[in-house]
């Protein structure tokens, strides 16, 4: 086999390895993402779905603006949880049997991205599906769908960097468990819930400025039939930007950690 | 009933040592669903023993200690500790101390904490929790570690420490559950070092293990298990002398045959004379503790004036007595000695010898 | 040689100082690790105060919101309206934290130690459930405070603050209930965050964040029903309106029943568990 298809392989076998882990503990991996989503979208829309009768709204009903956000935020929710694992297999000498392998080092970190990845998928398009069921616009069909849960993938695996690169450097369980929590501030103050023109001052500032509201902006527009191309470049670059550097830290924490003693 | 004063340099409590037994079995069995557990097991323990349990991975041992700890309720028989029934849960929960496989204690208290917090739920006052946590830290040799969290305690450290926890109400019974199992040689030492101690305080100690050379060394009496039954029961030196084989392998440059002929006759019924692979004679005797006789049939060879070129008396060792009773080796590396009792196996128990150690459970007849 | 007469003799330590070593034993874990005890139920319900009384006091403007029962002519309006609700977040987010050790005593052999000692089972969840109302006050005191300097009502001072917060703690014993139950079942220390989205119902589905006049029909019908519903209620008039009227002894009634009801459910699950072996 040639070397990219070994790697390939390997990373294939770790991917199933990981999946394999995940399915055992479903409900943190998939359910709960899922079912908060769910929750935000149905829940909001009871609360607070009249603000949409407010002159100046730019959408139908509340909850054509808020679905973008609640598919991304599934991704948001359990996340750092692969990052938990590699640290799991670090303390239980199960990394080292694998370094011991014939396989190329990153394969480990490739497949369990890949899996992330993969595993955003399930809940991002539940709540997407959800959504639209409950009458959010999806004006670009399927191919918009698609375009949606590609970003929320992007999210995904950008966002876990964080974790990754918490795991390696700190090797600290708590300390990976602590940063679930950073999604919150992030996820609010956007433009999750309301236009920035529907925001005292301060906020529309926080929120212009907040790296997360171009993806989320750019997933709205999809969303609603007008890509902001604008918003989608800067949304992806944004996102490259942060993966290059979570990973890239991680990656040579990781080689440092899996180089002979 | 007297409780006992674990307190470091407190001798024996007064009137212990006499009475009624520590702990009485009768036909205890537990089934879980068709599986039977622990099977009519019968024994009386008296106060101030160690009593060893020794038995295999899954052989009942910790279901025994949970009945008799009432965590678990039989499915028929009787128990009683120091005479209360083992039904009767509050009574006999005062007169016991516990420690299961697992070490329970809370990884976030420190020491000290998890002590007083064990002392207060006991019914000790602040100021007495407070002295009683101090008393059986110093028995058990971590005064100085009372303020360490317990999470950065080694194996070794958290057994003791459970150990001190279960003697927190001074109980006469202790029933600690395979209480060296994981631990490295030096931390088992010191472990066997305080079941000494608070033998030597009075206690009476149940202990369940699958380390024949922690039975050996510590137990007076111990009893063998199988499948949740007793196969034997008794001190160690009278299982090895009833169930084990004495082996003399004598090699020489003389005549071949020789010590045959020498002996023939002299050897009683029970006794067996075979050269094995390397042209050696080796002589089994009936007892597994044969020194004497050992001597009498050396004093024998010596007189024929045979000289030795090799020349070995291996008394049996606890292994080979679980062997022969129970059919199969105690488990990989749970022989848990380091060389110095002997038990290595090569000691002539399988194949070397005249015996087959063949599962006859008798232990009294060869197949020969 | 007292002591040891006193060992046998006494059965196990008195219901008040076992429930004190328990309580104690959670306190000194918390204060050890605080981020999950004290800071992580108050955060979501301390970021939904900052965003919704920034954000959704426009919802004031939306046509037919009136018909809700929104006192308007108030100074602060939906704020006002907002604060005494969403600070039920603290317990409907938060609760449920002591319900993690309590799962991983059972699950290693610490809380069959424990049992052998003579204290009652049911001690470990009373312990437990009052440690949980303390557990609450910093973020419930932040959450107000929070609250309040964005615009909230506080014509009541004092006494008003004091009310509210005791519904807090009130309403996070009841729902700590739930959790115990859970985690004696699983005895997965992870119960508190599997369980923690069903706050979120309990919140959105009440008078807790708008008036009932302003949910579709089915939402509303669950609201009526919903028993956070009188709490916020009696919370509301706690702050805003007459503290002493009919809601208050209502709700603390309602909240005191609720509290027996689930520790019941949770000692029965706890001791049918401790009988099964």
């Amino acid at each position: 086999m040639t070397a990219a298809r070994t790697f390939l392989r390997d990373t294939g076998l770790i991917f199933t390895r990981t999946a394999r882990e995940a399915k055992g503990n479903a409900g943190l991996a998939f359910v709960a993402p899922t079912l908060l989503s769910v929750f935000l979208i149905v829940l909001f829309q009871a609360a607070y779905g009249q603000i949409a009768e407010v002159s100046g709204w730019p959408t139908d009903r509340f909850i054509d603006w808020v679905a973008p956000g609640a598919v991304l935020l599934s991704v948001f929710v359990g996340a750092g949880y692969t990052a938990g694992g590699l640290l799991r297999d670090a303390d239980s000498g199960y990394l080292d049997r694998i370094r011991l392998l014939p396989a190329h080092p990153a394969t480990v970190l490739a497949g369990k991205i890949g899996f992330e990845a993969a595993r955003a998928i399930i809940p991002a398009t539940a709540v997407l599906l959800v959504a639209i069921t409950l009458g959010a616009d999806n004006r670009n069909g399927l191919p918009g769908g698609i375009a949606v849960i590609s970003l929320a993938v992007a999210l995904a695996i950008a966002w876990n960097g964080i974790f990754y690169y918490s795991a390696l450097a700190t090797r600290n369980h708590a300390a990976v468990l602590g940063l679930q929590p950073l999604f919150m501030p992030v996820v609010m103050f956007s433009t999750f819930w309301v236009p920035p023109d529907f925001m005292p001052g301060w906020y529309a500032t926080v929120a212009i400025w907040n790296p997360f509201t171009p993806t989320l902006d750019a997933t709205r527009s999809i969303m609603l039939g007008a890509t902001d191309w604008a918003a989608l470049g800067t949304g992806l670059g944004l996102l490259a930007m942060l993966a290059l550097l979570t990973y890239g830290l991680a990656g040579r924490h990781y080689a440092a950690a899996t180089a002979a003693d | 009933m007297v409780t006992i004063n674990y307190a470091v340099g407190a001798g024996p409590a007064p009137g212990s040592g006499q009475g009624s037994p520590a702990i009485e079995v009768a036909h205890l069995t537990k089934r879980f669903g068709p599986a039977v557990a622990v099977d009519d097991v019968s024994f009386t323990v008296e106060q101030g023993e160690i009593f060893g349990y020794l038995g295999r991975n899954g052989s009942g041992k910790t279901t025994t200690v949970r009945m008799l700890a009432t965590l678990t309720r039989p499915t028929s028989g009787q128990a009683r500790i120091c005479g209360a029934d083992i039904t009767d849960a509050r009574r006999v929960r005062r007169l016991i101390g516990v420690t299961m496989q697992e070490a329970a204690l809370d990884e976030a208290m420190t020491a000290g904490e998890h002590l007083r917090f064990v002392a207060g739920l006991s019914g000790l006052g602040r100021a007495a929790a407070r002295r009683r946590a101090e008393e059986v830290l110093e028995v058990v040799g971590l005064s100085r570690d009372a303020e360490v969290r317990i999470g950065a305690f080694s194996g070794g450290m958290k057994r003791r420490l459970d150990i001190a926890s279960a003697l927190i109400s001074r109980p006469p019974v202790l029933f600690l559950d395979e209480p060296t199992t994981g631990l490295d040689p030096q931390s088992r030492r010191a472990v066997w070092e305080e079941i000494r101690t608070l033998q030597a305080s009075g206690a009476t100690v149940f202990l369940t293990t699958q380390y024949l050379e922690e039975a050996d060394q510590l137990a007076g009496r111990l009893a063998i298990v199988d499948a949740g039954a007793i196969v034997a029961e008794g001190s160690p030196r009278k299982l090895k002398a009833d169930h084990g084989r004495t082996t003399i392998t004598v090699a020489h440059n003389g005549v071949a045959g020789q010590i045959e002929s020498t002996l023939k006759g002299d050897l009683l019924a029970d006794e067996h004379l075979a050269t094995d692979g390397s042209g050696r004679t080796v002589i089994t005797l009936s007892s597994g503790t044969g020194g004497e006789r050992a001597l009498e049939l050396l004093a024998r060879i010596q007189g024929a004036g045979i000289s030795p070129t090799h020349l070995a008396v291996t008394e049996t060792s606890l292994e080979d007595v679980f062997i022969r009773l129970t059919g199969t080796a105690i488990g990989v590396g749970a022989s848990g000695s380091d060389g110095a009792s002997g038990s290595d196996g090569a000691s002539g128990s399988d194949g070397a010898s005249g015996s087959d150690g063949a599962p006859d459970g008798t232990g009294g007849e060869d197949r020969r | 040689m007292n002591e040891s007469r006193n060992v046998l003799e006494a059965p196990g330590a008195t219901a008040g100082r076992a429930v004190g070593l328990v309580f104690r034993r959670q306190a000194t874990a918390a204060l050890r690790d605080p981020g999950p005890h004290f800071v992580l139920p108050a955060l979501p319900a301390l970021l939904m105060t900052v965003v919704f009384t920034a954000l959704f006091d426009r919802i004031g403007d939306a046509p037919g919101y009136d018909a809700g029962g929104l006192d308007r002519s108030h100074a602060g309006g939906y704020d006002a309206f907002l604060i005494p609700g969403v600070v039920m977040l603290v317990a409907l987010l938060g609760a449920g934290a002591t319900s993690a050790s309590l799962a991983a005593d059972l699950r290693s052999g610490y809380f069959e130690r424990l049992r052998l000692l003579g204290a009652r089972p049911g001690t470990h969840l009373t312990g437990r459930l009052l440690f949980e109302a303390v557990r609450l006050l910093p973020g419930t005191a932040v959450v107000l405070g929070v609250g309040l300097v964005f615009g909230g009502d506080n014509r009541n001072g004092i006494v008003g603050l004091a009310l509210v917060t005791m519904l807090v703690a009130m309403l996070g014993m009841a729902y700590s209930g739930v959790f115990y139950t859970v985690a004696i079942r699983t005895t997965d220390p992870q119960t508190p965050f599997q369980l923690q989205p069903l706050g979120l119902p309990l919140a959105f589905l009440s008078t807790a964040l708008v008036p009932l006049g302003v949910m579709p029909g089915w939402a509303e019908t669950i609201a009526r029903w919903n028993p956070v519903s009188p709490v916020v209620d009696a919370s509301r008039q706690a702050l805003t309106g007459d503290p002493w009227a009919g809601e208050l002894p209502g709700a603390v009634a309602l909240l005191a029943g609720i509290i027996v009801a689930t520790h019941a459910l949770a000692s029965l699950t706890l001791r049918r568990r401790l009988a099964g072996s």
